[in-house]
């Protein structure tokens, strides 16, 4: 049996009234990528917000290789650092360069000394096609060189899990593929991923289990074979059915 | 001149000839309506006399000058001290530990006080009051409580700015920071205060200016400085040339602030705006 390296049990959240997050079980197997789809405001986000504990769930549990990162008062920092999240909106430090960017936690949160952290960062910009960006300002690169960026920050500090915030959702569309193409990769380099996407394609061609999420809920989960194809909920056929539609799919 | 010139820039040079003459002639009109009426005004000769006297100007500028170097004292060591504290006053009222909440509600309750009160209250109320409490050298020097009345009320108005640059940091930024596993105080320090400073940079010349200025309000106090230097030698000469002196030397600080302020706030603007429309 494969090994378990992520799991989320009954986890529910809610603001106020509003139920965002309603009993989701989900098991995450070590270096597999599992895709979060469904409408907006179906707590896609926030379910990866409270993953990475940016914010606090109400029940449930979440276990990282079998121990409980959830408890009231569990200390976050050591968890963030081996779980990595990548946002919508890059959210770069706009006064920080490329290089500052990614060593900052490197260097401030694991002590690594700074020539090392800055060898590294440079072979990881290399890789992904950005070797010539790492004295510029976030604001002189472009969508898609940001959100690489981005995740280069994140992989700086060698997280075990990376969690993808619609990370292509406000690009250029002629950007959205150079990004896209950073994930496969992370998925060949056996990563553990997890994102959140309205990039059906993607997530049909590279995903290993899908997740369909709507109030809340998760509806529908499987192999995107199945999900994609053969969607047993009457409300994951609808929002596929719309997907098809609109020529997403 | 270039034969292939357009349309368009053959027109902006006309304009812009056109509207240099139009400058140039209501200018030379004003300047002249002064020049011609303003010594007509009744009482004219009186006025030169009392304001702008050539002779006590040159006998009483070297001691304003003299004076003014206690005014860039206290202004040098005030400043800095108000900056460390105000930025330890926003960075408390921000925190978000509810162990610090005895500490916030106290922030909130100094900057409420501090600005709601004149300074020239607390400068008396402190810059003569601890004084009297009857401390031994060098505890009682006027010039050390009146610096710390300054210190107090200002650090409340700069505190606001910071704070107010603090907020105009998206909490983007904060969950970015905290999702790479910094601390809450590493996120703060190395993420959010870099930002907000740059942002508050343009409002804090202003309180800078304004510190300048008020420096003098120690002088009610005892010591020496620019304006109570002023008072002594109008008081020397019955003539109130010594005050326009002061004024000269007080413009030829805040003038150069000023207009640097506002180029930063310019810069600023064009940073994080479009063009400007016609």
């Amino acid at each position: 049996m494969s090994n378990i390296k992520l799991s989320l049990r009954r986890l529910s959240k809610s603001y106020g009234n509003h139920i965002v997050l309603h009993d989701v079980s989900l098991d995450i197997t070590e270096g597999s990528v599992v895709t979060l789809i469904g409408p907006s405001g179906s707590g896609k986000s926030t379910l990866l917000r409270c993953i990475n504990l940016l914010e606090p769930i109400e029940d449930g549990e979440i276990f990282l290789d079998d121990v409980d990162i959830s408890v009231p008062g569990f200390d976050a920092n050591p968890v963030r650092r081996r779980i990595g999240m990548v946002f919508q909106n890059f959210n770069l430090f706009p006064h920080m360069s490329v290089m500052e960017n990614i060593i900052l936690s490197p260097t401030r949160t694991l002590g690594i000394d700074k020539s090392i952290a800055r060898a590294k960062a440079t072979e990881l910009l290399e890789r992904f096609g950005l070797g010539d960006k790492a004295d510029a300002y976030p604001d002189q690169l472009s969508g898609g060189q940001q959100q690489r960026v981005a995740i280069v920050r994140a992989l700086a500090i060698e997280p075990e899990v990376l969690l993808l915030d619609e990370i292509t959702s406000s690009l250029d569309p002629e950007l959205v593929g150079e990004v896209l193409d950073v994930v496969r990769e992370l998925k060949a380099s056996g990563m553990t991923l997890i994102l959140a996407t309205h990039e059906m394609g993607f997530a049909r061609d590279t995903s290993d289990v899908v997740c369909v999420l709507d109030g809340g809920h998760i509806i529908e989960m499987g192999p995107p074979s199945q999900v994609f194809t053969a969607p047993q909920s009457e409300r994951a056929q609808q929002f596929l059915q719309s997907i098809i539609n609109s020529g997403r799919l | 001149m270039d034969t292939t010139t357009s349309r368009r820039a053959v027109y902006e040079q006309k304009r812009k000839r056109r509207s240099i003459a139009v400058a140039t002639v209501s200018s030379l009109i004003v300047v002249t309506a002064i020049v011609i009426l303003v010594p007509k005004m009744p009482r004219w000769d009186r006025v030169r006399h009392s304001f702008f006297n050539g002779e006590r100007f040159r006998e009483s500028f070297p001691n304003l000058l003299h004076a003014f170097v206690l005014d860039i004292k206290i202004f040098a060591w005030s400043a800095p001290l108000i900056l460390i504290f105000a930025m330890l006053v926003a960075m408390a009222r921000n925190s978000r530990s509810s162990a610090l909440f005895p500490l916030r509600a106290l922030t909130i309750a100094y900057t409420d006080i501090m600005r709601g009160v004149p300074v020239i209250l607390w400068i008396y109320l402190i810059g003569f009051g601890v004084p009297g409490l009857g401390m031994d050298r060098p505890w009682n020097s006027p010039l050390l409580w009146g610096s710390v009345a300054l210190v107090l009320t200002y650090a409340s108005y700069v505190a606001e700015v910071f704070r107010a640059g603090i907020e105009s940091v998206h909490e983007s930024q904060r969950a970015a920071a905290r999702s790479l596993g910094l601390s809450n105080w590493q996120t703060m320090r190395f993420v959010v205060i870099p930002q907000a400073v740059r942002r508050v940079v343009p409002p804090l010349m202003n309180d800078l200016v304004s510190l300048q200025k008020d420096v003098a309000l120690v002088s009610l106090i005892g010591p020496i400085e620019i304006l109570r230097q002023a008072g002594i030698d109008k008081s020397k000469f019955a003539n109130f040339t010594p005050f326009i002196g002061a004024a000269v030397i007080f413009l030829c600080i805040t003038i150069p602030l000023t207009r640097t302020t506002d180029y930063l706030i310019e810069r600023e603007r064009r940073r994080t705006t479009g063009t400007k429309v016609r």
